[in-house]
């Protein structure tokens, strides 16, 4: 890991992802006095309201990580599998960043391992997904506005389009249901973004190559 | 080709089908009465070789506007061939009910199945036990209070014969489901509190809460270390103080368990009363609250009250199921939902928990028999037993005596607060 650098424009996108990690964290940290609140509190506002924000962090960090490499590029240019380490190494570090607030809510909240797990496993391929998909973006268009319609706008149709559809694809509802314990919904997520990772590494490491 | 797996499985499933009959009866001269504990009788014929399964009986609960609920029960049953089976079974039935499903379950196959319609009437029934009597009833048939429940009143022509446990019967009848003995001895009878104030109770309970402060100052150090811990990462690559300061910051989120139990996924509030007269049974009502959304399993055979504030029986499913070591029964909780059910408890199973005895006075107040010390009751108890106390009270005359006793106990998924009262009248 010695000579791990990486573009300093991401410091801010690190920072961002902690602060807002860390505030939704807090935020669902708070509980109403009587348990009869939880009703109306607690449904929106607890672990459900830190995982939606943790699922959209981590999709907007990729996003950056993949713009940033993107730059990166065009001044070190490098082999396709230099990219495909740089891409996760960049990832893992705000995933990193992530942790401790992922375990301190499943401690707080109680439940089980293989769920925080299995859930830690998820925010990295999702995200990995997200910085793959900014650096094509980046590379194919030109025009900073266009790039960030079709970031963000893309980031917002898969993220919630699935949630008004209720169809169990947006990464919000995946994250959920590995938390409360893996099901059918929860690691089938998982495998499409982890199968949809695998199918880039594998263009990228055919293309080169 | 899912055709040919279909055709397959009905031919291995057709010939058993039907190998066991099922039939019965619902309720007291075949009236089951609305809101009450029915009498169901079940008979199993096994036409075919030994049989080992679930006796699986099942009703929908409600009606299109009020939402509906189902409820199920399930005990095993070994069959041997050409073999009958009975059982008695409690069942309660509420408005709505239409029919009652029963069914044979064996190995994920069922070997039969059959339906009761249900002849459901409003008010409560009138019988005798021994002739003359508008509804003559079976005097073995009387040894569980539960099977009482659809009766309003009873008339014993022979009250010196009757068998002493169908005299325990009848006085825990009387005495919590407000039954009467015609020409019998009246005497202490509950009065409920209302479920709603119940399901209140337990919504009331202090919701669980983490070390707030702690973590506002865990997550702002941490912020401000991250902060002075990546630029010296973007530009000289060392990442040994990142990966430092992070795994501390696990280490020291691993340690919450320390500062902070989490959360039991329930909370109950038990109520246990005792009648005078009545000791053989105690009526036990329960109120549980989710902290988190899930199912709920307890030990016993808990029946459901409907809070008249809600009103709707959406959501309220049940299922009971009798295990190697008793019924059980399991509901589902949503989050910061409440549930209210009772069960009538036989007191042989556990030993009453030593309290305070208090004396009622002419004015209704209390005298503490320690110390003499005298208080309004919603000063000398614990406000968990308010709700149930105040249906106990307005039943209470000058002399009674009231022994209460209170305790919390945390277990598997379960924080239960329980509440003992013990009412001894003079």
């Amino acid at each position: 890991m010695s000579g791990f650098r990486f573009p300093p424009a991401l410091i801010n996108s690190y920072h961002a992802l902690a602060i807002l990690a860390g505030l939704a964290f807090l935020i669902s940290a708070v509980a109403p006095v009587q348990v009869g609140g939880l009703r109306t509190y607690g449904a929106f506002l607890g672990t459900p309201f830190f995982l939606g924000v943790t699922a959209l962090l981590i999709g907007v960090l990729g996003l950056h990580v993949g713009g940033a490499e993107r730059h990166w590029e065009g001044e070190v240019p490098g082999a396709a599998r230099h990219r495909v380490v740089r891409l996760t190494g960049l990832l893992t570090v705000g995933w990193a960043l992530l942790t401790p607030f992922v375990v301190a809510s499943r401690l707080l909240q109680g439940g089980s391992w293989p769920g925080l797990g299995l859930a830690a496993l998820f925010l990295l391929v999702c995200g990995w997904w997200w910085a793959a998909a900014g650096l094509a973006v980046a590379g194919r268009l030109e025009s900073g506005g266009t790039q960030f319609l079709v970031k963000y706008g893309g980031l917002a149709f898969v993220y919630f389009a699935p949630l008004v559809l209720a169809i169990p694809v947006s990464p919000i509802v995946i994250l959920s249901r590995l938390w409360d314990g893996p099901d059918a919904v929860g690691l089938g997520g998982i495998a499409l973004y982890g199968g949809l990772d695998l199918v880039v590494v594998v263009l990228w490491l055919a293309r080169k190559s | 080709m899912s055709w040919l797996v279909t055709a397959v499985l009905l031919f291995l499933c057709l010939p058993a089908w039907g190998q066991v009959e099922l039939s019965g009866a619902l309720g007291w001269g075949g009236k089951a009465v609305a809101g009450r504990v029915n009498p169901l009788w079940v008979t199993l014929y096994n036409r075919g070789t030994a049989a080992r399964g679930q006796l699986v009986v099942a009703q929908q609960v409600g009606s299109g506007w009020r939402g509906t609920a189902q409820w199920s029960l399930s005990l095993p049953a070994l069959l041997a061939p050409g073999g009958r089976a009975s059982f008695r079974i409690p069942w309660p039935v509420e408005r709505g009910v239409r029919r009652v499903e029963l069914e044979f379950r064996s190995g994920g196959a069922t070997l039969g199945a059959s339906q009761l319609t249900v002849d459901l009437v409003a008010t409560p029934l009138a019988g005798a036990v021994g002739p003359p009597g508008q509804l003559v009833l079976p005097l073995e048939e009387l040894d569980d209070p539960l099977l009482l429940s659809p009766l309003a009143e009873l008339v014993v022509n022979r009250p010196d014969t009757l068998p002493s446990g169908v005299e325990a019967a009848l006085s825990t009848w009387r005495a919590y489901l407000g039954g009467t003995v015609v020409g019998g001895e009246t005497g202490w009878q509950m009065s409920w509190p209302p479920a709603q104030d119940l399901a209140a109770a337990v919504l009331r309970a202090p919701a669980p809460r983490p070390p707030l402060a702690l973590l506002v100052l865990g997550t702002t150090a941490y912020l401000l270390a991250i902060g002075f811990a990546l630029p010296p990462l973007a530009r000289e690559g060392q990442p040994a103080r990142t990966a430092t300061l992070i795994l501390v910051s696990c280490g020291l989120a691993l340690s919450i368990p320390v500062l902070y139990e989490p959360p039991q996924p329930f909370i109950a509030y038990q109520w246990t009363i005792t009648a005078p007269g009545a000791t053989r049974y105690s009526l036990d009502l329960l109120a549980l609250a989710g902290t988190q959304a899930g199912q709920w399993q307890g030990e016993g055979r808990w029946l459901a009250c409907l809070p008249a504030g809600d009103g709707t029986w959406a959501g309220q499913d049940i299922a009971w199921e009798l295990g190697p070591s008793g019924w059980i029964t399991r509901v589902f909780l949503e989050l910061g939902e409440a549930r209210v059910m009772w069960r009538l408890a036989d007191t042989s199973q556990g030993a009453a928990e030593r309290g305070q005895t208090y004396r009622v006075t002419a004015a209704g107040a209390l005298i503490r028999a320690e110390d003499g010390a005298t208080a309004p009751p919603e000063r000398m108890f614990a406000p968990g037993l308010l709700p149930v106390w105040k249906g106990v009270r307005a039943t209470l005359t000058e002399g009674d005596l009231v022994t209460v006793a209170h305790g919390v106990v945390s277990r598997g998924q379960e924080r239960r607060h329980w509440f003992q009262l013990r009412v001894e009248a003079q």
